[in-house]
């Protein structure tokens, strides 16, 4: 066995939801944050009789490396040992790892036993099965003045001051600038057990109204009361527990109104402390004032309401006592006060965490992340920028994308990770996942910049996006929305250090959510090559095996069968070949199927980056994404564009009414032979096409590659942490 | 419920009965025990272990799309292989896939083996190559980092088994059979 030190060992059920792994979390963040190492042991204790995890908000916690979980063979030596919820020690933990300690104590978050005489705990029994697992008697410190008094007969050594629990305001803080509806929305959240609501059928309607003079919201779900009641009343809004997060359902209500049993001692209540970070005016029964004092106002159920609509009346006092609330919870159950508590039972941290064995690294590393999408549109943007990342830069690719190979073509380093769709899974199911996977590669990889490529941040980004302050955020995020595109992913916005808007030049057509946001640094359109890229006409026909003195039609639509002409690529290379002496190649995925009899003059390309070949081509037949159309207008390629319409996102319909009306391409958008071959042949026309050309060379600018990576390099500047 | 139902379904006879006959036959299986007994036991397998229930994931292309969407994980590790040893070592899995009935591969490459994997149908994740990686961290710091990978893709995933196949040839491997032997199972 080998033997650690620690500071701290905490100790309890790690499987228990609600309020006692929530605190523990806090607390073990707080310890991290102020250097001291701490340890975690798992008792399994009687109040979770099934088997079940450990609680997400602790397995965080390991995650982030906050704390190690120690196996039950383990032998270590902390100097103070914690344990919670006395209940889950009645008896000496096993299996337990071996712990010599100098301190512990017990924090009680909950009597010993309720109003009603039910024993929750044997006090006497437990300070007899830690010590006797500890070898020390431990100190004794209830989180509240509410469960002292169970405390006070039992011979314990108890902590003159409370061990209240913490949170972190800025976390569950809300801006509260208008009311939440034209009646006052009350909620309250709880776990569903019948003792956490009141008994009586009268006090229920009294504090929660059915009568619409308030909304009444509910998290943690109303089953309790529905014998109570005769059923759910129809006027309340209920959520079951856990449904959202509270922090969401605090956002919606304008009150917290918390009632529970008269015989439950209600030994702190952490959702109302919850409620008090969020900014919610919490209104309680009068025995919880010995814990929230002027924090919270106090009415017994049939006075509530009043209270409610006093305030609601009065908005300046209403702000008041938001304002009472949030320094309530931020002088008391802040982390400086939990640093403070420990510093006092052992000391400053004796084992400051040890340096990180940093390899040197004369680069900054930044992480350019692509969701995945219907083309290759995101990745190809991120590639055009880390191409012209400068000398100190270091791109590393995490992808969602199956195109991802092309990266290493680069010779840039790349992970993959399996989008919602490859793996055919629900949402639910794959955000949690992503979000594993995506704090691991920055813990591992340390960039010190993230550039995301996508329409839609993902939840899991968002999430742990806080857990990194250090690393800068960087949205490259495309216009050309569709404009029924739900404008809520703008929401996202803040979560970014910069947003960057690859150029459009379609945009006077873009009618989507982004094309009025502000915010957003727009630079030209982005292309993976620069004009100076592109091989000459001469050189790049050899190469691909065409001849440079007769036509050529590169078509490139993705899926399809050139034999099959019910497909658009079989209608348009049907089409080409009507016309004498054309050249047809068509792009390598787009040949699914490896047709049998494919007629002479249609070539396969298979060739990256496709686009250093464009000036073999006399025109081009695309789909309208973003990268076919910017390359094939700042390239100067005639073209008849074929838009997706089954994109979430892309306009690529506007595109092409674009193209048309500018005189830089011809758009086609229900694909038949009809429509197609009048289309073609206008673009077999010289004269057309010429007239294109010229259209597209009089829009072409520069490429916004340049310009982007110039802006992630500069917010590296600014925020470099000095080493 | 969702949990109570899995549960019952994990602990029947006939589950428990497909995952042992699947990971029965990949050991019996010459081009897999050609490759991976060479430096470590062939497979790794979760005993006497609540973890997560499966996610409902893709079976990949040998199964109807709705199929087998509760068959126990396995975890492929196919680190260090280039594409011509790889797609041996694919078939195999895939022609075990099929025999069996009794598993789901999720399966862990390298750099240039991702086309061939999807074109299985099967869910892969791609990790940084041993050179790739040294380009950005300390290289014996390799093995660790695959390690930490594929722990946690048996823990999100719901794995049920984790099959290794490293390149025998390749000395740097034994380091890596080493962390992922120390993964909890067994």
């Amino acid at each position: 066995m080998t033997r650690t030190d620690y500071d701290l060992v905490l100790a309890s059920d790690l499987r228990l939801p609600g309020g006692t792994s929530a605190s523990l979390a806090e607390e073990i963040r707080a310890q991290a944050a102020a250097g001291y190492r701490t340890a975690l042991v798992q008792v399994f204790g009687p109040l979770v009789a099934n088997p079940r995890a450990v609680n997400p908000v602790l397995r965080d916690c390991l995650e982030r490396g906050e704390a190690d979980l120690l196996a039950p063979s383990a032998s270590v030596r902390a100097r103070l040992a914690v344990l919670r919820h006395p209940a889950v020690f009645q008896e000496r933990p096993d299996p337990a790892p071996r712990i010599e300690v100098e301190h512990a104590v017990v924090v009680a978050n909950s009597a010993a036993r309720s109003a009603d005489g039910t024993v929750h705990y044997d006090p006497r029994q437990v300070d007899d099965a830690v010590s006797d697992w500890l070898g020390v008697r431990p100190l004794w410190a209830p989180i509240g003045p509410l469960v002292r008094p169970s405390l006070a007969d039992a011979g314990l050594d108890v902590r003159g001051e409370d061990w209240v629990n913490l949170i972190d305001v800025e976390e569950w803080a809300v801006e509260r600038t208008q009311w939440r509806d034209t009646v006052p929305v009350i909620g309250r959240h709880s776990r569903p057990q019948p003792a956490k609501w009141p008994s009586s059928r009268e006090a229920v309607l009294a504090a929660y109204p059915v009568d619409g003079s308030v909304r009444v919201r509910v998290l943690g779900g109303a089953v309790a009361v529905r014998d109570l009641l005769g059923g759910i009343p129809d006027a309340w809004e209920v959520e079951e527990f856990g449904a959202r997060h509270p922090r969401e359902f605090l956002a919606d209500v304008d009150f917290f109104v918390y009632y529970h049993h008269e015989h439950l001692v209600e030994a702190f209540g952490r959702t109302v402390m919850e409620a008090l970070a969020s900014g919610a005016v919490a209104v309680l029964p009068p025995g919880l004032r010995a814990s929230f004092g002027d924090a919270a106002l106090y009415a017994e159920p049939t006075g509530a309401m009043e209270v409610v609509h006093r305030l609601r009346r009065d908005r300046s006092a209403y702000d008041a006592q938001v304002r009472r609330g949030l320094d309530f919870v931020r002088g008391r159950h802040g982390a400086a006060a939990h640093v403070d508590r420990v510093a006092e039972l052992v000391g400053p941290p004796a084992t400051p965490p040890a340096p990180q064995t940093v390899p040197v690294r004369d680069k900054q590393v930044v992480l350019f992340v692509s969701s995945n999408g219907a083309g290759m549109g995101h990745l190809t943007r991120l590639l055009a920028m880390a191409k012209r990342a400068p000398e100190h830069v270091q791109p590393l690719f995490l992808s969602l994308s199956q195109a991802v190979p092309v990266v290493g073509r680069d010779g840039f380093p790349y992970e993959y990770f399996p989008s919602r769709g490859a793996m055919d899974i629900t949402t639910r199911e794959w955000n949690p996942m992503f979000a594993l996977r995506f704090r691991q590669a920055l813990r591992e990889h340390r960039p010190e910049a993230v550039v995301f490529d996508g329409t839609w941040p993902y939840l899991g980004m968002i999430e742990v996006r806080p857990e990194f302050p250090e690393i800068r955020f960087v949205w490259s995020r495309r216009g050309m929305w569709r404009h029924d595109t739900p404008p809520d992913q703008l929401d996202k916005t803040p979560y970014f250090d910069l947003v960057l808007e690859p150029g459009e030049y379609a945009s006077d057509y873009d009618r989507g959510p982004t094309a009025t946001a502000q915010g957003a640094l727009r630079v030209p359109p982005i292309t993976y090559l620069d004009a100076a890229d592109l091989l000459d006409r001469d050189t790049a026909a050899r190469e691909l095996g065409l001849d440079p003195e007769r036509p050529a039609v590169l078509v490139s639509l993705g899926a399809g069968n050139i034999n099959d002409l019910s497909s658009d690529l079989g209608v348009v290379v049907d089409a080409l070949l009507e016309h004498e002496g054309v050249q047809v190649a068509v792009t390598q995925p787009a040949i699914a199927g490896a047709p049998s009899a494919v007629d002479s003059r249609v070539h396969r390309l298979s060739v990256y980056p496709l686009s250093r070949y464009l000036r073999a081509f006399d025109a081009s037949i695309a789909a309208a994404g973003y990268n076919s159309f910017h390359e094939m207008v700042g390239f100067g390629v005639p073209s008849l564009y074929l838009p997706n319409l089954d994109t979430r996102t892309d306009d690529q319909e506007a595109r092409g009414r674009f193209a048309v009306d500018k005189g830089v391409g011809l758009s086609v958008t229900t694909v038949t032979p009809a429509t197609v071959r009048p289309a073609v042949a206008q673009l077999m026309d010289p004269g057309r096409r010429a007239a294109m050309a010229q259209a597209c060379r009089a829009l072409a600018g520069g490429n916004g590659a340049h310009d982007a990576m110039g802006a992630v390099a500069r917010l590296l500047e600014t925020t470099r942490v000095p080493a | 419920m969702i949990r109570r139902t899995t549960y019952r379904l994990r602990t029947t006879p006939q589950y428990v009965a497909a995952r042992r006959r699947a990971v029965l036959v990949l050991r019996a299986s010459d081009l897999v025990q050609r490759a991976a007994t060479a430096v470590l036991p062939p497979v790794r397998t979760r005993r006497g272990r609540s973890g997560p229930a499966s996610i409902s994931m893709t079976g990949g292309a040998a199964f109807p799309a709705d199929h087998g969407r509760r068959l126990p994980i396995l975890v492929v590790v196919l680190l260090g292989r280039d594409p011509a040893s790889a797609s041996g070592l694919l078939a195999t899995v895939r022609e075990q896939q099929v025999l069996t009935g009794g598993y789901r591969p999720v399966v862990v490459v390298d750099t240039g083996l991702l086309p061939a994997v999807r074109a299985e149908g099967w869910v892969a994740e791609v990790l940084l190559d041993r050179e790739q990686w040294a380009r950005l961290h300390d290289p014996a710091g390799w093995p660790a980092y695959v390690r930490a990978h594929v722990e946690r893709i048996v823990e999100t995933y719901g794995a049920t088994a984790v099959l290794p196949l490293l390149d025998p040839a390749d000395p740097g491997d034994g380091g890596l059979a080493v962390v992922l032997g120390t993964l909890p199972f067994g």
